[in-house]
Parts: structure tokens; C-alpha cells; sequence
């Protein structure tokens, strides 16, 4: 399911936090929300699968 | 006749009137142009309704006429100008036309080759003309009115109602009750409208009606649907009336021969007398009446002659006490009692020596008439206490619960030891059911018993050697010993419990919950910020549960920084107790118990950062989680620590 991630670390190792932008309510297209408008650097879209051991961030 | 010959007269005169000539009759009589007369008159004749030939004469003289073609004789009238045919006296019968009359009105009617024209009580009817059996009434009907407020359609069943108009009436029958069923007639043969007349077949063949829901030789009875009849016998409290049977089964040529028989109910029968049904009542008969009479089976039966009868009955419920007055009557010879299923025999005859048996509430006695009695002492509650026997050869048992105590002057032992008189002695029973018998008293202080020859047992030292006290003192020492308190360490507890004492008082110690446990934490966490602590984690927790209070600490740990964090929300992990939610605080997302955090942006950076925080119930109120407030700060590491209640 496509959804707004925070980029990871691909260096990193080990269990790696997996954050999912909460976009509950957001009715625009994913391009449009304000984490990849504002911060393109560190939000991309993804479709991949969500992990189970994810966490969520409510972007401001 | 005489009307016929004074027209005649009136011919002749007017002949004569009229100048004729007339001779005295000759031989062949007198003759007139076109006229001849002798012993008869002859004249012409016409075919059909005659008309007159002159009209000189048409308003005053009278005619008359023959007509061959249809053998009719007309008279002419001058008076009304008209010809009519002369009926009657001598007139011939038109019996053709009367017959032709007679078949309109029987074609009419219905009529069957094999039936006949008959008038019964005033009404026209066809019956059957039955050769055979030489009666021709097959089919019987009645006409009644239809007293329902809508049309009774052909083939429904009607019972008569009442009478109106000189008629009896009827409306549908149905089996639900007397009123709808006792008096069932028969079958509608046609519709009859409200108020209006129609036909009932009361007994013989219905046909034209919708029989497709039957097969030919069904049996109808009844139904409980008005005018409606059924296959299935009714079953009382229905009223079972028997209508017909099938003869064709056919959508819209069915036939049914009718013939209703209603049943009767009991108080219906002329020798049965029901004037007051009531509950658990009976039937039964007076003879002097000749009836069959309802009686509660109560009235009928002299209970106080039964009661007492049971009465001299004993019941395996009975006691002891109630018993005793019973065993002191006197009893004939043979008299037996059973008690459950077993006979005491009192006073046998026929035994050698007449024997009785007494038991009262101290003993049983049998006692010989012989004079040689035996009694045994029996005290219920404690068991048997004594066993004596009159006479010289006999002895004296005493037993106790499960021993017995044997004394006697001459008793000797199996092994051919003799025992000492009047001391005691006890017998036993072992597994082969061999009975011993062995000294009471014991002999040297320190001594046993033991089992001796397999056969009895004796008083003796034990051979396996004395018992070392010392020894068992110390073994029993490793086991429990008053200053060691170590020891209770090793008893076995329930799991995830210690002993303890709660109470406020000295008592003894119970199984009180603890429990130590942690793990990897794996709960959702929620960040609110810019950017969520990322990277590797190491997430962990630990709980202890002492009793009802729990102490839990959250450590997580990221390898990377969050941006701009102003709020944290955690789930409570799943094996935790459930907290106790406080009075009040029940409801979603409502604040339980405060929660202590500190954030991190190293593991050796304290971070100040405001934190707020409590465990609460989620916003779904279905579990329990975190939640913290910050002033926006960038941690990597967020330390949990709270303490909460459980149930």
C-alpha cells in the first residue's frame, strides 16, 4: 500500500526503526502532504510492503 | 257434441230459409249442391284454418269447417268473426302438441338417460333410477340458505345453523369446536350467495369440484379451516367428523361421495352421566342407575382405610424406633417380615428347635426353646459390644470396632501355645481369612508385634534391632530443623508467589503474587515532530509485580536523533497486569496513573525538555497506553518509568 516513509539508512544495521507518515485524513494526493513538500530530503513515497514492527509519525 | 249438432241444425234451417227444395229424406238421405247428408254429413273440407267462402252472410251465420290436414274442426263465430277449433266432447287430442308441450318443460330439467321425473315434498327432482336395487334416491339434498355474510362456494362443508324464512340455514363447518362440527350437514353442490338459497349434498356424489389436492379413495374428514376438509384424522380436543371419500381426484371434475358422520363426545352417550367435569375425575358404575358416573378418584377411595393399610406396610425408610413397637406384637408361626427385599423369619417351625428372635433397641436375642439362649448385645451406634451365649460349651465374645477380644478358660492357640486365662485375647482375620489368635497384653516393654508363622501375632523383640532415635532425630533434623529457617526455602510455592502475611495480626502465611519479568519492547510508538528518532534500534522493558502493585520501566533506543519532538504515545506492553483503573477515570482516554520520562540525545545527554505524561486508557478504551507532552527537542532516547495498581 503506497504510503509516506521517512527515509532510511541503508548503511545502518541491525532492527531499523521503519517510520510511517500518518496521513489519516489527507484527502490530496501524497505528493501534496506537507512532509514531502517541506522535507523531500527525508520523506519519500514508498509501495512497499509496511513491516510489522513500524512506528508512526504525526508530521508538524 | 250437442254443440256440434245445433250448428248443424243452424245449417240445415238456413238451407232451408234460403228456398231449397227439400224432399222427404230418401233412401241415401238429402242432398244439397256440394252437400250430402244421410247417417252423415258430408261436406268439404279444408287444409289448415279454415275461411269463409261468402261473405254475404259473414256477421250472421255461423260455420263450420273440417280440416283434414290436421283432423281439427273448426266453428265459425259471427259475432267475434273468428274461427276456433273445436276441443273436447268428441273432439280429437291434439296429443302430439301436447306432447311436445310436456317434452319442452322435461327438457327443461336435467334429465339422464338412467333417471327419472319425480316430485318429492313439493320440490322437482331427478333421481337415479337404480334397476338393481330397484330404489332410485342415490343422491340426497337440501335446500338451505346460506346464513354466512358471503358467498359459500361449491364444495365447502356447511353445518346447519338455524332456520330463517321457514328455511334452516347453515354456515361453513370447522372441527375446533362443537358448535362448528356437531351438526355438519354436507357439501355446497353450488355457490350460494349471502342470504340466498342453494343446495347441500347430504349424502351421495358431489362432482364439478376441485379435488387435486386428493388422491381417489382418500378419506375427508373435517378440517379446522372453516369449510374446509382434510385428509389427516383430527386428534381430540379437534372433533373428528367424517365427511367422504374421494371418488375422483381433479382439479375441475372432482368427485367425493358425501356422507357425514359426526362423532360424539363422552357425555353425549345415553348411559353415561357427565354433569360436572373436574380435575383427576374417574369413571364409575352405579348399578342401581345404570349409568357410568364422574367421581374424583378421591370420593371413590377410602383413604383412611388405605392410608392405614399402608401403614401396617414397613418401608425401607423406616426407622429403628418406628419399627420396635412392631417386633414386640405377637406374631403367629411362620409370620415373615421383609424389609428391603430380605425376610427375618419369626418363630420357624419345623427346626429341631424352635428358635425367635427378638431385636429391640439394646440387642438381638435368639433364644431356644431349649432353654440354651445366645444374645448379642448390640449397641447401634458404637458397633457390636458383646457377644454372650448361655450354657457351659459356649463362650463369651466382647468385641470392639474391628476387634474382637476373645476370653475363655480353654482357648488355645494354633501353634499350640496356650494362652494365659482371663488375660485377653484378640483375634484377626489375615489376607487367606485364617483367623489367629494371640495374646492381648503385651510381654517385655520395648517389644513389637510380629506376625509369626505367618499364622498369628505375637509380642517380641524386634530383631531388625532396636530403634535408634538418635538417628531418626537427625534425619529428620536435615529435614526441619527450628534454627535453620534456610530449610523453608526449599518448599515447594505455587508459581510467580511468595508467603506472606497481609493481616495485621499474627497468622499464618499465604501464597501472595510476585513476579519478575522483561523483554524486547514491541508496542506502537507514535512521535509527533518533524522527524521520528530512526535508525537501529534497541527497545526494552521490565515489569515486577509485588502483590498488587507493578513497576514498569520502557527504554527506547535509536541510533539516530528526532526533529522538532513535542509528543510521545506508546502502547502499555501486552503482558503487563491490567492497571486498576481509579473511580472516575474509566472512561477513553482518560489519565490513570502519572508516568515519568526523560528524553536523551545521547545515552549521556540529559535533555530538558518539559515532559508530561501518564498512562491512560487508549482512545478506543480498549487497552491502556502512554502519553507525553514535550517542549520540541531532538532525542534519540526516551526513559519510562512508572508504578500502577492492579487488580
Amino acid at each position: 500500500m503506497q504510503h509516506i516513509r521517512q527515509k532510511i539508512d541503508l548503511s545502518a544495521r541491525g532492527q531499523i526503526a521503519y517510520t510511517v507518515v500518518n496521513t489519516e485524513g489527507w484527502t490530496l494526493p501524497l505528493q501534496q502532504h506537507p512532509s514531502i513538500v517541506e522535507h523531500p530530503e527525508l520523506f519519500e513515497i514508498s509501495e512497499d510492503a509496511i513491516p510489522e514492527n513500524f512506528q508512526i509519525l504525526n508530521y508538524q | 257434441m250437442k254443440k256440434l249438432l245445433t250448428i248443424l241444425g243452424l245449417v240445415i234451417f238456413g238451407q232451408v230459409s234460403f228456398g231449397q227444395v227439400y224432399q222427404l229424406m230418401p233412401q241415401y238421405g238429402y242432398q244439397a249442391p256440394r252437400m250430402s247428408f244421410d247417417s252423415t254429413l258430408q261436406i268439404p273440407t279444408v287444409c289448415g284454418v279454415p275461411t269463409l267462402k261468402s261473405v254475404q252472410f259473414v256477421n250472421r251465420k255461423g260455420a263450420i269447417a273440417f280440416d283434414s290436414c290436421n283432423n281439427r274442426f273448426y266453428t265459425y263465430n259471427p259475432k267475434t268473426l273468428t274461427w276456433s277449433q273445436v276441443s273436447g266432447g268428441g273432439g280429437s287430442t291434439d296429443t302430439t302438441s301436447l306432447s311436445n308441450r310436456i317434452n319442452l318443460k322435461l327438457d327443461s330439467l336435467k334429465k339422464r338417460s338412467d333417471s327419472v321425473f319425480a316430485y318429492r315434498n313439493g320440490t322437482e327432482v331427478f333421481q337415479y333410477n337404480d334397476p338393481a336395487a330397484g330404489d332410485t334416491a342415490s343422491v340426497v339434498k337440501a335446500t338451505v340458505r346460506n346464513a354466512e355474510s358471503f358467498t359459500i362456494t361449491r364444495g365447502q362443508v356447511v353445518f346447519l345453523f338455524g332456520a330463517t324464512g321457514d328455511q334452516a340455514s347453515v354456515k361453513l363447518a370447522k372441527n375446533t369446536s362443537d358448535t362448528f362440527s356437531s351438526k355438519t350437514l354436507g357439501i355446497v353442490k353450488n355457490d350460494i350467495a349471502a342470504g340466498a338459497s342453494g343446495i347441500v349434498i347430504t349424502q351421495g356424489v358431489v362432482d364439478k369440484i376441485n379435488t387435486a389436492a386428493y388422491a381417489s379413495g382418500d378419506v375427508l374428514w373435517l378440517d379446522s379451516v372453516a369449510g374446509q376438509m382434510t385428509t389427516i384424522k383430527p386428534v381430540a380436543p379437534k372433533h373428528t367428523v367424517f365427511v367422504g371419500i374421494v371418488e375422483r381426484a381433479n382439479a375441475g371434475n372432482g368427485q367425493i361421495y358425501v356422507k357425514p358422520q359426526n362423532g360424539y363426545e363422552l357425555g353425549e352417550l345415553h348411559n353415561v352421566l357427565v354433569n360436572n367435569e373436574r380435575q383427576n375425575a374417574v369413571f364409575y358404575y352405579d348399578s342401581t342407575n345404570k349409568l357410568w358416573k364422574a367421581q374424583s378418584v378421591y370420593g371413590l377411595v377410602d383413604t383412611t382405610k388405605l392410608s392405614a393399610r399402608i401403614d401396617q406396610r414397613v418401608r425401607y425408610t423406616d426407622t429403628a424406633s418406628m419399627l420396635s413397637p412392631y417386633f414386640r406384637r405377637s406374631l403367629s408361626a411362620n409370620d415373615t417380615i421383609k424389609t428391603n427385599g430380605r425376610v427375618l423369619v419369626l418363630n420357624s417351625i419345623g427346626t429341631t428347635r424352635n428358635a425367635s428372635q427378638k431385636i429391640d433397641s439394646n440387642a438381638i436375642t435368639i433364644t431356644a426353646t431349649s432353654g440354651n439362649a445366645t444374645t448379642i448385645y448390640s449397641h447401634f451406634n458404637n458397633g457390636i459390644t458383646s457377644i454372650t451365649s448361655a450354657g457351659t460349651n459356649l463362650s463369651t465374645f466382647n468385641m470392639q470396632p474391628s476387634i474382637v477380644d476373645i476370653s475363655s478358660a480353654n482357648l488355645t492357640t494354633t501353634d499350640g501355645l496356650n494362652t494365659t486365662a482371663n488375660v485377653g485375647t484378640f483375634w484377626y482375620v489375615n489376607e487367606y481369612d485364617t483367623i489367629g489368635i494371640f495374646p492381648r497384653t503385651n510381654g517385655t516393654s520395648g517389644q513389637v508385634l510380629k506376625l509369626q508363622n505367618g499364622a498369628q501375632m505375637v509380642w517380641a523383640n524386634d530383631e531388625s534391632g532396636s530403634v535408634d532415635t538418635t538417628s531418626l532425630s537427625n534425619r529428620i533434623n536435615t529435614k526441619l530443623n527450628i534454627t535453620d529457617t534456610s530449610v523453608f526455602q526449599r518448599k515447594q510455592l505455587p508459581a510467580y508467589s511468595f508467603q506472606a502475611n497481609g493481616t495485621s495480626a499474627a497468622a499464618n502465611s499465604v501464597a501472595t503474587y510476585f513476579k519478575d519479568t522483561s523483554g524486547t519492547y514491541t508496542g506502537t510508538i507514535t512521535w509527533t515532530g518533524t522527524t521520528a528518532p530512526s535508525g537501529a534500534t534497541n527497545h526494552s522493558y521490565r515489569w515486577t509485580r509485588i502483590g498488587k502493585m507493578v513497576t514498569l520501566n520502557i527504554i527506547l533506543v535509536y541510533a539516530t536523533n528526532g526533529a522538532a519532538i513535542t509528543a510521545l504515545q506508546i502502547d502499555l506492553p501486552s503482558d503487563c497486569p491490567a492497571p486498576a483503573e481509579p473511580a472516575g477515570l474509566t472512561g477513553a482516554s482518560q489519565n490513570m496513573y502519572p508516568a515519568l520520562i526523560y528524553t536523551s540525545s545521547s545515552t549521556n545527554v540529559l535533555l530538558s525538555s518539559t515532559p508530561r505524561g501518564f498512562l491512560r486508557n487508549n482512545t478506543g478504551n480498549t487497552g491502556h497506553d502512554f502519553i507525553f507532552n514535550f517542549t520540541s527537542h531532538a532525542p534519540n532516547t526516551a526513559h519510562i518509568t512508572l508504578t500502577y495498581w492492579t487488580n
